[in-house]
Parts: C-alpha cells; structure tokens; sequence
C-alpha cells in the first residue's frame, strides 16, 4: 500500500510535472484508441446510403463481398462510384480494362478457367476424398499425403508443399471460420468473387452500363450459388484460394498475414449485428 | 550461347511466331528510354538522367572526399603503403560505380529494344516482375521456377501462347541462401496436357543446379544420335508415352534447333531453357527462337494433339483436373544445392588436395 501512495506523491509532485503530462498523455492516447476499437468492432459495415441492402440486387452483389471491400469500395455500390482516378488507372493496368469487351472476357475467364491449376485440383478432389473416409472432417497431413500417395502421386515435392501449405493457412486463420468438419476442396470461391467486382469495377470506369455489369453478376451468382453450400464456404474458398494463389502454393507468412484481411472480411460479412450482408441475407435466391 | 541453327527451321512456319524482328536493329534513342521508364512505370529515379546522375555524383563525392584527405594529411608525410590506398581505393570504387552503370546501361539498352519489338509486333511487355510471393499472375510451373525462391523475370515478352524473357532465380528473405543460375526460356503452349518430361542436355548444363532428385522419374534411352545430346527424364511408368511423343521427327528437331537449351513439358506447356546471355535483343537470335519456338510447337503439338493418359481415374466432381494422372504430373525435384553445401564440399577438397599434396611432397623428406 505504501508504494502505492509513494507513487503518487512523486506523480503529484510539482517537480515531475513534465513526467506526469507524458504520461497522462500516453494514456489518454491508448484509452482512445481502445475505445475507437470498440466501437469499430461493434458499428455496423458502411455501405452506400444512395443503394439499397437487402434487395436481391443487394443480394447479388453481396458475393463480392471480400474482393470489392478489398479494393476499398462499399460493398453495396453497383457503380463503384467512389473509385478514385488513380484506382481507375490501377484497375485498367491489372485486369487490362479498357472497353467492355475486356470486362466481358474478364468475367468469362475467372468463371470457366477459375485460376485452377490441375495439380491443384487433383489434390483438392483427394482430400475431398479422405475427408469423405474421414467422417467429413478434414483429414490430418498423414491422411491427406498418404491418400496422394494411394492415387499414384509421391506425396512430395510440390503435392507435399501444396498439403502443407493449405493445413498452415487453415491454421493460421482459426478453427471458428475453418472448422474441421468442414474442409475447404474448392479455390473457386476466389475467381467468383472477383468475376462480381469486375463488372462492379466497369461501371465505375465507365466501360459498361450498370444494366448489363448486374446481368454479368446474375449470371456468376448462379454459378456460384449451385456450387456452394453458404455463404461461410464461399467465404472460405476465396480467403484460402487468394492466399494459396498469392503464394503460389507455399507457406507464407507475408502471404497469411494477407489473406487474413479476406477472413476478417468474411467475419465481418456473417456478422449480422453488424448488419453485415452474409449474416442476413439469404444464400438460396 | 545456345545453339540454334537455322538449318532444318524453315518451313516450320511462314510469319514469324511473335512477329518483324528487324525492329530489333535501330539502336534505342534517349526518346525511347524516356518512353520505356514511362511504360514500365518505373520511379524517376529509376530513368537514365537519374541514374548517369547518380553515378557522376557518386564518383565527385569519391574524388573529393580523397582530395580533401589528402590534403587535411598532406600526402608527403605519408608513408608508401597509405599513399598507395589513398590513390587505388577512390580509384577502384569510383570504378566500381562507372562499371556498375555501364553494365545498367548495357542491359537497360537491350531491354529496351525488346520493348519496341513488342509494341512493334502487338505483343505483351513486363518490365520486370517477380513470382512467388510476390505476384503470382506470371507464377511459372517447371524446374527452373522452384517455388521455394523468388523468381524475378526480366523483359517478358508475351504473344499469343508463348512467353520469352529472363529468369533470376533468388531465396526468399530467411529462405537461406541457394546457387541457382539466371537463364532465358521461351515457355510455349500445348494443345494438351503431357506428363512431366525434362530433357537435360548433355553439353549445356542451364539448370545444372536444378536439383532434380532422384523420385519417381527415370532415365529413358532413345535411338540414335538424341542420347549423345540430350538425357531424357520421365516419371516411373510413363516410357511409353515418352516415346509416343518423342517420335524420330520431334528427337530429329530438338538436336536440330534446341541443341543447346534444356527442355522440359510440364502440364500442358513446352519451356525451352537457354543460356541468361542469350541475346534475344539481336535480330538474328530473335529469328532463330522464334523459328525454333515454331517448329518445336509443330511438332510436339502434331504429336500430343492426340496424346490420352490411360491411367486418369479421377475422384467424382474434380473439375478441371486435366488429362494427366497424378503419378504423370511431376517428377519429383530436389530443392537445388544450397549454397552452405557447395561451399563445405569445395573446402573439403580442397582440404583433401592440401593434404594429399603435403604428404607427397613434405612428409616423405621429414
């Protein structure tokens, strides 16, 4: 008790004014930043005032969620009216946008070739497998290489690094949103979600009319909504097929840390206190 | 440099794969440079005035740094062995900076005759980009792109289903460090997918420090003159299917325009791995790639055009997992050499051969 009332005989101490403002300030910073935290955590998702949220619109483009919260627009603008010049440019120098015929073969790569790699696929279709022996929970290391190993593949190399590379992520990202009995067999998630910012994108530059930017993402939204279950395992497939594209099929720690900006999205988009659009939104339209 | 002889080229195809490379002749002007920096979006700082800047300035601060010690020191009180540092060591760094240019200049100069030959012809331009962790848009399957490295390509040119450029191969920060040789390729696009095949030339080792373990693959022997020039590496249980894509026509074509590259199939792409000073920027050598790159898409695209892996029995609802099986698609590859390993045999021989040398010459006298 004693060195407690010491203390504050020094803090109050006339002498030690300079001291005590430093601290007083330090604290006053890290009470602000909590508290700005807090409320961040808990505030409801921004969204575009001027576009509707829970319209099948909204619905429609709620699956590019992740990508376009990622290029830093509101998920719920149609027009992505707020990309700025620079944005533009970036986005026309990336995704080679310059007429709608560009966004059109955009939409029409990242929906039929995906990204997929063969070996990639393989590997996936045979982890579906020993999970499907496993009960439906995902399969161990051992379990996984050793089903590669039943298919004729060596279980090393680059099928080794993939295996280890898609269980490191999974780890990295939490057992809450990759839960073991659901195992993530499918990267598509990635190439879907980006076929719906891509026209997002075009109406923002211009290239195309909003009209046919939602007739291109009707038509992802019914690609996507045959092929996965929710909303959490689409969000799951292009948080782990970004991540696993980003670093080329081997663990990263650059690259987790990366792809976790996908999963905190997805947290955020089944949140619906937070009014988040996954959370509130049907899956089957 | 890689032995692409023009003989038995042509014919294999009429135009030019990747187009006119007489364009390649014009020595590039200061307009070009400037436009190229503007293209590539490099920082200004990474644009000719910038960098000759840099250097001049590099080397006045070196001279007047030594003019200012000598004389704060006055050099005749010095003795010889200073004097001397005092005039070889600005002398050398200062050297070091101009040489450091020239060879920027050198390559900046080539690059950038690469990059009118695309504008020139439509095709697609990269200045520089990095694979890996860093991009994975231009992240390559093959030997020599390993995926535990970065692999930095330079001057990528790209047409319709082919790419030629520059490879550096480096480790990732805390990766450790790996000897591994920069090299050009030429990556050419099949019709379908083939098992994995390497074809490491017996004269021109360019990924000789690919590491390629000893897995699942096997050393297949071919008729004729091909086994004097090339090794041919398959998977285990795929011989036959390399010798009904290596038919005597595609064997008789690779000595013939590929002698001096290393080649390998993978998925369903052809890459063709060249010497790094392979010099693309001259027209004649740009004709001879492209020619080779033609006549080899001929043949290997006539004979995989119908080529079926037999052994595909894939899991139910595995789109796009193509035609190979999974024991076809790789051979297994080592890691390459790394570099604490090269280093630890070269002491120990040469620690044997100190020895050996000793004990010949000393000890017998003692």
């Amino acid at each position: 008790m004693e060195i407690v009332t010491q203390f504050f005989d020094w803090f109050w101490d006339p002498a030690n004014a300079v001291i005590r403002w430093i601290i007083i300030g330090v604290l006053v910073l890290v009470l602000l930043f909590i508290v700005i935290s807090v409320i961040a955590k808990f505030a409801p998702l921004a969204h575009h005032k001027d576009h509707p949220v829970d319209t099948r619109e909204a619905n429609l483009l709620a699956l590019g969620f992740q990508q376009i919260l990622n290029s830093g627009e509101l998920w719920n603008d149609p027009a992505a009216s707020t990309l700025s010049e620079s944005q533009k440019r970036e986005l026309a120098r990336m995704w080679g946008l310059s007429s709608a015929r560009d966004v059109v073969d955009n939409v029409e790569r990242l929906t039929t070739e995906r990204r997929r790699r063969a070996l990639w696929q393989q590997l996936l279709a045979l982890r579906a497998r020993a999970a499907e022996a496993n009960g439906g929970r995902r399969p161990s290391e051992r379990q996984w290489i050793a089903a590669i190993k039943e298919a004729g593949g060596t279980g090393k190399g680059e099928e080794r690094d993939f295996v280890r590379a898609v269980m490191y992520y999974e780890n990295e990202f939490g057992k809450k949103l990759f839960p073991a009995n659901e195992p993530v067999v499918s990267f598509d998630g990635y190439a879907l979600g980006q076929a719906v910012a891509v026209p997002v994108w075009g109406v923002g530059m211009g290239l195309i009319s909003q009209a046919d930017s939602m007739r291109l993402i009707e038509h992802v939204n019914g690609i996507a909504r045959s092929e996965f279950e929710s909303w959490a395992a689409f969000g799951r497939s292009y948080a782990l097929g970004r991540v696993m594209h980003w670093s080329d099929g081997t663990m990263d720690e650059k690259q987790a840390r990366r792809g976790a900006d996908a999963v905190t999205a997805m947290q955020h988009a089944l949140d619906g206190k937070r009014r988040g659009p996954w959370g509130l939104l049907p899956w089957r339209i | 440099m890689a032995d692409l002889s023009p003989d038995g080229i042509g014919g294999a195809a009429d135009a030019p794969l990747l187009g006119d490379a007489t364009v390649l002749d014009a020595a590039p002007t200061l307009g070009e440079m400037r436009e190229y920096r503007r293209d590539a979006a490099l920082p200004w700082y990474g644009g000719l005035p910038a960098v000759a800047a840099g250097t001049l300035l590099g080397t006045a601060v070196i001279l007047a740094a030594t003019a200012l010690v000598a004389r704060a020191a006055g050099p005749g009180d010095l003795p010889l062995v200073a004097r001397l540092a005092l005039l070889l060591a600005p002398l050398s760094w200062s050297a070091l900076l101009l040489g450091g240019f020239a060879w920027w200049l050198r390559w900046r100069l080539r690059d950038v005759r690469l990059w009118r030959f695309a504008r020139a012809n439509g095709l697609g331009f990269v200045h520089r980009s990095a694979s890996g962790a860093r991009d994975w848009r231009i992240a390559r399957t093959g030997l020599g792109f390993p995926k535990h490295l970065i692999n930095t390509e330079h001057a990528a040119l790209s047409g319709d289903g082919i790419v030629l450029a520059r490879n550096r191969p480096a480790a990732k920060p805390g990766g450790g460090a790996q000897l591994r040789r920069p090299f050009a390729f030429a990556q050419v696009d099949l019709p379908r997918e083939v098992p994995h095949i390497v074809l490491r030339n017996r004269r021109s080792r360019v990924l000789a420090l690919a590491g390629l373990g000893l897995g699942n693959r096997v050393v297949l022997g071919l008729e004729g003159d091909f086994d004097r020039h090339f090794t041919l590496l398959c998977p285990a249980g795929y011989e036959r299917d390399a010798l009904e894509i290596f038919t005597p026509d595609v064997m008789a074509a690779l000595i013939d325009v590929a002698g001096g590259c290393e080649v390998e199939l993978v998925d369903d792409r052809l890459l063709l791995y060249f010497p790094v000073g392979l010099p693309l920027w001259r027209t004649e050598t740009m004709d001879r790639v492209q020619a080779a790159a033609a006549l080899l898409r001929d043949r290997f695209g006539r004979q995989t055009r119908g080529y079926r892996d037999e052994r595909v029995s894939l899991p139910r609802r595995t789109p796009a997992a193509g035609g190979i099986a999974l024991q076809g698609r790789r051979t297994t590859s080592g890691t390459g050499v790394p570099a604490a390993a090269a280093v630890a045999t070269a002491a120990v021989l040469l620690l044997s051969a100190v020895v050996t040398v000793l004990s010949v010459l000393v000890l017998p006298g003692s």
